[in-house]
């Protein structure tokens, strides 16, 4: 099993490290927000809910295509029902792009990062 | 970003009213008036009156054969009438329950306002009300509180008896389970709808600063209009879901 995952879990390690670079940023100011630690998170929350997004549509699609080769004079329902199921998922998507906008404009965080790991006796 | 140009409130502003974004934005200085006439409410104002008009324009002599915009307002009554009648319980009889009264009436208001205010952010110079968080927690709120309502009116304080699970000793897993899924309802009902008409107005703005004004954001404003539409169905659609799961026999 360390030979599945261990190339993964050192690079969740070398990924962690980056807050102590942000943290670096951070504590000389108190009240500045850490951009480039934000610019990243705002980056990688949209991206990879547009992946499980993707997936998932391809999925519900898939389902209504072969249904609607099935039995062509159901098309209007599932069309109906397809578009209900692919508005669903994107959603969650949207949810992403929510807390991207909430960490770029109106972040409650300004110096809440330092403070954290200073009390940690790490910054 | 910068904020709109809105002409609603650029016409309040002539006439004396502390009536826009950097009035609502700095509200303590100018006082509760700044707060009625908030950009978003304005537009409120403005969806709610048109609608008024429109229905009064339409329907000045009732015909017994349609025509014109009778005809038009007809056709979306019935169509509402049928999709609430299918998603909801609608037996009658000593046993069973009847929520298409109960009900009717605020998917109607719903279907209406909702699709009026976000197509109104597709004109230059308005903004949808329905882009602003406020307006569609207020929404979201109306459902939740009268779907707790319609379960508390037909199945008494049985009602919390349905958040427990079937079996006893289940209960500390279901109820925090069953409480964390009712409360995500009322988040992802309002940030939904929220969020799909903010990331319009955004890619609007995006592709406008990227690609120039004129022919550029069209095929997104095509998506806007579908993606209105689609979005007033899916608030309607897990409405009708919320009142009829609240109403049902536990199982």
């Amino acid at each position: 099993m360390l030979r599945r995952y261990g190339l993964l879990a050192v690079m969740f390690v070398l990924a962690m490290s980056s807050f102590a670079f942000a943290a670096e940023g951070g504590s000389a100011i108190p009240g500045v927000v850490p951009i480039a630690a934000i610019a990243l998170a705002g980056g990688l929350a949209v991206g990879l809910a547009a992946c499980g997004c993707g997936v998932g549509m391809g999925h519900g699609i898939r389902g209504a295509c072969e249904g609607i080769a099935r039995n062509p004079e159901l098309s209007g329902k599932i069309t109906v029902t397809m578009i209900l199921g692919l508005a669903l998922i994107e959603s969650l998507t949207i949810y992403a792009l929510v807390i991207a906008l909430i960490l770029f404009y109106a972040n409650p965080l300004p110096g809440l990062i330092p403070k954290i790991l200073s009390a940690l006796g790490l910054g | 970003m910068e904020h709109p140009l809105l002409f609603l409130c650029f016409i309040l502003q002539k006439l004396g009213i502390p009536s826009g974004f950097h009035y609502y934005e700095m509200a303590q200085e100018y006082g509760k008036l700044a707060l009625i006439f908030a950009p978003h409410m304005v537009h409120s104002y403005f969806v709610c009156i048109l609608l008024i008009v429109l229905i009064k324009m339409g329907l000045k002599r009732m015909e017994f054969v349609p025509k014109g915009a009778q005809n038009f307002w007809e056709f979306v009554v019935e169509a509402t009438y049928q999709f609430t009648y299918e998603n909801v319980p609608h037996e009658e009889g000593p046993g069973k329950v009847n929520l298409v009264p109960l009900v009717f009436p605020l998917i109607m208001f719903y279907t209406l306002y909702i699709l009026f205010c976000n197509l109104l952010g597709l004109f230059p110079g308005f903004m949808s009300p329905t882009a602003n968080l406020n307006v569609t927690l207020g929404l979201t709120l109306i459902t939740i509180v009268y779907y707790h309502f319609l379960g508390l009116r037909f199945q008494g304080l049985k009602y919390f008896k349905t958040f427990l699970g079937p079996i006893p000793w289940l209960i500390p897993l279901m109820l925090p389970a069953e409480v964390f899924g009712h409360l995500g309802r009322i988040l992802s009902l309002s940030i939904r709808l929220f969020g799909n008409l903010v990331s319009k107005e955004l890619l609007l703005g995006i592709l406008v600063m990227l690609a120039g004004p004129f022919l550029a954001p069209l095929p997104v404003m095509v998506l806007g209009v579908l993606v209105s539409a689609i979005q007033m169905l899916i608030f309607i659609t897990l409405s009708l879901a919320y009142f009829a799961g609240a109403v049902e026999e536990h199982h």
